[in-house]
């Protein structure tokens, strides 16, 4: 039982995240994340059978949010391509990302007027911490694609950015040294 | 060109996906074209940004509900609703720590010791209905009229254990546990006994009001504890059943005329099956629908007429009272079942609204 509760807690945020992409309602989005746990809880003894649970959940909860989408508007919708999706991508605030407020709201306008897949792939990548391969597998998707629209996300924003930093807030005045890589 | 491939390694590089060629390549990249520098580490921050509404004991809390309603039959039906909107439940504002499961607000007759000051999960019926419910562990619990059944959040820990008052039939499932690989014990907490299980399919009565607490065993094995002498373990067999009189039982009104019987403080028995037909029982006749008696007294026959059928009885005939009656009532109605009682027992009776008077 607590094995459970743990399950809920760890997933509830990310989930209900994805779901809302789909169903664009808070309250929706988390009574089809409680379905998608009591489905869970059916199959309690068969989790061993799971290979990828992440994928095993998130998959249910697309399935559960077709299926919502398709009850409650004409259109049967059979794939994500029909549905419109509104993922949401965090951004800390300016002073924190070291950038104006004018090239946030830029950045956030760069990610509205990307393609609604990618910003779907996109969301699951960096707020879920998604694999490549996971997202492929829940959307139904080839991995290509899913690296593709995640390097045209990342390429998208990047190219928002300022090269160097002029008469900003930001308590640098002199360029940054080249990035480190393999930073977490 | 170089900036493009810059940025498609470093999408790699966030996403935790690239291969140390990728990042090798990246690392150089970066090196030749320090322009590139600043933007990178701001694309690193926002992929860092997080914005988190982890999971409430509200929305857990909530989730529970719904598993609940999910799990149980429609018969069900919740401690002081109504019989509306099978998902109302009435709410307390939940006690103490962590994972706290739904508190449904009842009358509970405290006279158990206190048990723990965690929220409870209650399942109950009224009475004229009976119901099934299945237990987290997959235990089914048939429950008869006006009966109860309570536990906590830490049912499935290192023990199951549930509090009952009225009567309900257990199929308790086999549970072993992770850590000790031990089968997890399951044990039913009334007034006056424990009952723990060993085995499988059983009955328990435990009505307050009524003289006696009794156990009925059907497959398996269980063993009993007396609240009052806790030293005292007793394991049933199947087709055993023992009954316990209750110490704090109310006592009817004594005839002046009947002997003080010495009962025992408790008996054990063998099952009675019904006519010879080994599978059935008066114990658990109730399970299929039959108002079943086994030389019961007159006034313990009322009562479960109340319970069966949701009614009142007053009875104002006193020599009637030291009647004994054994028999089986099948779909009947209550209109068939006092007329065929008043035929053998000579006796009037008049049924109005919800009460039946009997002189």
């Amino acid at each position: 039982m607590q094995a459970y509760h743990a399950l809920y807690n760890l997933f509830f945020n990310n989930l209900r995240r994805f779901c809302f992409s789909f169903v664009k309602s808070n309250e929706t989005a988390e009574e089809i994340v409680s379905d998608v746990f009591i489905k869970l809880w059916q199959i309690r003894n068969k989790l061993t059978e799971i290979e990828n649970l992440k994928v095993y959940l998130y998959s249910i909860a697309k399935n559960f949010c077709l299926n919502y989408i398709t009850r409650h508007f004409k259109n049967p919708v059979a794939s994500l391509e029909e549905v419109d999706i509104e993922a949401v991508i965090s951004l800390d605030n300016p002073e924190e990302l070291c950038i104006s407020a004018d090239i946030l709201q830029a950045i956030q306008q760069t990610i509205r007027q990307l393609p609604p897949q990618c910003r779907l792939v996109f969301q699951m990548v960096k707020e879920d911490g998604m694999k490549y391969k996971e997202v492929a597998d829940v959307l139904g998707i080839s991995v290509l694609t899913v690296r593709n629209q995640v390097a045209i996300a990342t390429k998208k924003i990047a190219e928002t950015l300022p090269a160097y930093i002029r008469n900003t807030q930001a308590p640098q005045a002199t360029p940054k040294p080249p990035a480190k890589t393999g930073r977490p | 060109m170089h900036e493009e491939r810059a940025w498609y390694l470093l999408s790699l590089q966030l996403a935790g996906e690239a291969t140390p060629e990728e990042l090798e390549e990246l690392r150089n990249l970066l090196q030749s074209h320090p322009e590139l520098g600043l933007r990178a580490q701001i694309m690193h921050n926002i992929w860092r940004s997080q914005q988190n509404q982890p999971a409430t004991n509200d929305h857990y809390d909530k989730h529970l509900q719904r598993l609940s309603n999910h799990l149980s039959t429609p018969v069900l039906q919740f401690d002081t609703e109504p019989k509306k909107h099978k998902h109302r439940w009435l709410w307390i504002a939940a006690s103490v720590a962590a994972s706290v499961i739904i508190i449904s607000l009842l009358f509970v007759p405290n006279k158990q010791k206190a048990k723990t000051p965690y929220a409870n999960n209650v399942v109950s019926t009224r009475p004229g209905s009976k119901s099934k419910v299945e237990l987290p562990d997959g235990t089914q619990v048939w429950l008869n009229a006006n009966s109860r059944i309570t536990y906590n959040q830490h049912f499935m820990d290192s023990t199951r254990e549930v509090q009952l008052t009225g009567e309900a039939y257990f199929d308790v499932a086999s549970m072993v546990s992770d850590q000790t690989g031990q089968k997890i014990p399951f044990i039913i907490h009334t007034n006056s006994i424990d009952v723990k299980v060993l085995g499988t399919a059983f009955n328990v009565r435990s009505y307050p009001g009524e003289k006696t607490t009794e156990t009925a065993l059907i497959h398996g094995s269980i063993e009993v504890t007396l609240h009052n002498s806790p030293d005292k373990k007793i394991i049933l067999k199947p087709s055993e059943k023992l009954v316990v009189r209750n110490d704090d039982s109310i006592s009817v009104i004594s005839d002046e005329n009947e002997q003080p019987e010495n009962e025992p403080m408790m008996t054990l028995s063998r099952i009675k099956p019904y006519k010879g037909d080994t599978t059935t029982h008066f114990e658990t006749m109730w399970l299929t629908n039959k108002l079943a008696f086994e030389n019961e007294n007159f006034d313990n026959m009322l009562r479960e007429i109340e319970r069966w059928y949701n009614v009142t009885v007053v009875l104002n005939n006193e020599s009637l009272r030291s009647l004994h009656f054994t028999g089986v009532f099948e779909d009947k109605s209550l209109n068939e079942v006092m007329e065929a009682l008043s035929f053998s027992w000579k006796f009037q009776y008049e049924i109005k609204n919800s009460q039946v008077i009997i002189w």
